[in-house]
């Protein structure tokens, strides 16, 4: 079977499972809220300019969300559920099937652009206009793209982990700021800028704002970036998925809850 | 009375045992705590780059007192637990009958809370470069307790959905505070909102509470203050209520139907 046969039938998989589970729909609650937060301190301060930022960052939470929250819980609820061992024992290597189940949730995430955008219209009569349509829906791509790569490493990272639970709750915020997706890095002290630099949030950021103002100059550097840190984490990801999966056929531990 | 302290003392045991199979002090420190102090962080950023330092104070004050209600609402998934483990009967047949016992389930979070709140009043406004007035900002701590208080109430009224609806507590948490954060004058005035909202909001916890310690920050009245101290006590009152009401026909309707078990 296809890499890419076995991450659709992942996808479908997956859209049966969440369709079960009306907690997968936590990011679409979220979303609406954060929107209204954000666009009412930005609409009080009277900056228009900041708008963007306010209907954007809920989307890209969004992201973050689905691929912290949704693909660390992959594994474990598998292995709950008893799917894990019959997943194991299979032809198909593990890695595309997780890839393929995160890409789903992923897509779920990605409708919080959608409900943003929808909040500061109805609800503030703010339109956002896009001047550069065709680079904002290549950055949207490639951002779900990235997200997918970071989700199928955080999920075998936390599988890994002892500390699944913390790294969960702990790893949402502190990128929110380092990925500069409400306020840009260039506001950040210097120091945290290299850091900054190698989370994929905050070269989307910045390049879906640039198309929203229709000034995103050094685009293709940021497209390279965006997919060069999104592929690193994907190899990664398999790499280490891979691994454990070969740790626990080979101690025995495939079955454990 | 005592055997209220002896459940509230035993609940504590439990609900830091169950923490402990999670956190170390380490992880919650350096994992939770920080966070905690992130997620204030990054709302008090919004208000600098939109505004000036006063809107950053202000963003910053209002998302460090909400942290105590945000904790002490996760009582909300600690009761979603004893549905998922089946062990809701046990705990309704305690000789002191089930109201104590469910209402203590959660109260390792408003300990966490106080101490995340605390931390975070302490540490971020001068790391921010927004400092508070102090001694002032000392006769705040005393208000963030109740409105703890009344944001423990609140996560209870809210548990009691999330014990019927099985496989929710995560979107009753999220919703419950998620308001809080939007209408509840965090980030904004409640004044803003339009007039259904307003009166609406006059309902949650922490909105006056922390319009108390926007006060005694601001050197407002006494009489002022304590009237809004007052109406927050009165608004957890409800909220106790609720949850009491909510509790008493959950386990007398489980009673009866023999429900009460189900782990759903």
């Amino acid at each position: 079977m296809s890499t890419l046969r076995v991450m659709w039938h992942a996808v479908l998989l997956q859209l049966a499972l969440s369709r079960r589970d009306p907690e997968h729909t936590l990011i679409l609650l979220i979303a609406p809220m954060q929107t209204t937060t954000m666009l009412a301190l930005t609409v009080t301060a009277h900056r228009p300019d900041v708008v963007a930022n306010a209907v954007l960052a809920p989307g890209l939470i969004g992201l973050w969300v689905a691929a912290l929250d949704y693909a660390g819980r992959i594994v474990p609820e598998d292995r709950w559920a008893g799917r894990f061992s019959p997943m194991i024992a299979t032809p198909v290597p593990l890695g595309p099937v997780v890839a393929g189940r995160v890409a789903m949730v992923v897509l779920v995430g990605a409708a919080a652009f959608a409900e943003s955008w929808l909040v500061a219209a109805l609800g503030f009569g703010r339109v956002l206009a896009v001047a550069d349509p065709a680079l904002f829906a290549l950055a949207v791509a490639i951002t779900c793209l990235a997200t997918v790569g970071t989700a199928t490493l955080l999920s075998a990272v936390l599988v890994v982990s002892r500390a699944r639970d913390v790294l969960q709750n702990s790893l949402g915020y502190p990128f929110y700021i380092l990925g500069g997706i409400l306020v840009p890095v260039t506001v950040l002290p210097g120091w945290l800028h290299p850091l900054s630099r190698v989370v994929f949030l905050s070269w989307s950021a910045e390049l879906l704002r640039g198309s929203v103002r229709g000034d995103a100059r050094g685009w293709p550097w940021s497209v390279a970036a965006i997919l060069g840190l999104g592929a690193a984490a994907m190899a990664a990801g398999l790499w280490l998925t891979r691994r454990y999966v070969n740790r626990a056929r080979r101690e025995g531990t495939v079955g454990f809850a | 009375m005592r055997h209220v302290l002896r459940i509230v003392r035993e609940s504590l045991i439990l609900g830091f045992a169950e923490m402990g199979a999670v956190y170390t002090w380490r992880t919650w420190t350096f994992g939770w705590l920080m966070r905690l102090l992130c997620q204030a962080t990054f709302y008090a950023l919004l208000g600098r780059y939109v505004g000036d330092e006063a809107t950053m104070r202000y963003v910053l004050v209002g998302n460090i007192v909400v942290l105590a209600c945000l904790e002490s609402t996760i009582v909300v998934i600690s009761l979603a637990g004893e549905r998922r483990t089946g062990t809701l009967p046990l705990l309704a047949i305690a000789p002191s009958g089930h109201l104590p016992v469910y209402l203590g389930r959660g109260l390792q979070w408003t300990v966490t809370g106080l101490t995340s709140a605390s931390v975070a009043w302490l540490v971020l406004p001068p790391l921010l470069g927004v400092p508070l007035p102090w001694p002032r900002a000392g006769y705040a701590m005393p208000v963030i307790v109740l409105i703890l208080v009344s944001s423990y109430g609140y996560g209870c009224a809210l548990a009691g959905v999330a014990l019927r609806l099985r496989g929710v507590e995560w979107l009753v948490l999220n919703f419950a505070y998620g308001i809080i954060m939007t209408f509840g004058g965090v980030n904004v005035p409640v004044g803003v909102w339009p007039g259904p909202l307003r009166v609406a909001a006059q309902a949650l916890p922490v909105v006056h509470g922390l319009e108390a310690v926007r006060g005694i920050l601001g050197g407002a009245s006494t009489g002022h203050i304590m009237s809004l101290l007052g109406t927050e006590a009165l608004v957890g009152a409800g909220w106790y209520a609720v949850a009491a009401l909510s509790m008493d026909r959950l386990v007398a309707v489980g009673r009866r139907d023999g429900t009460l078990g189900y782990a759903g």
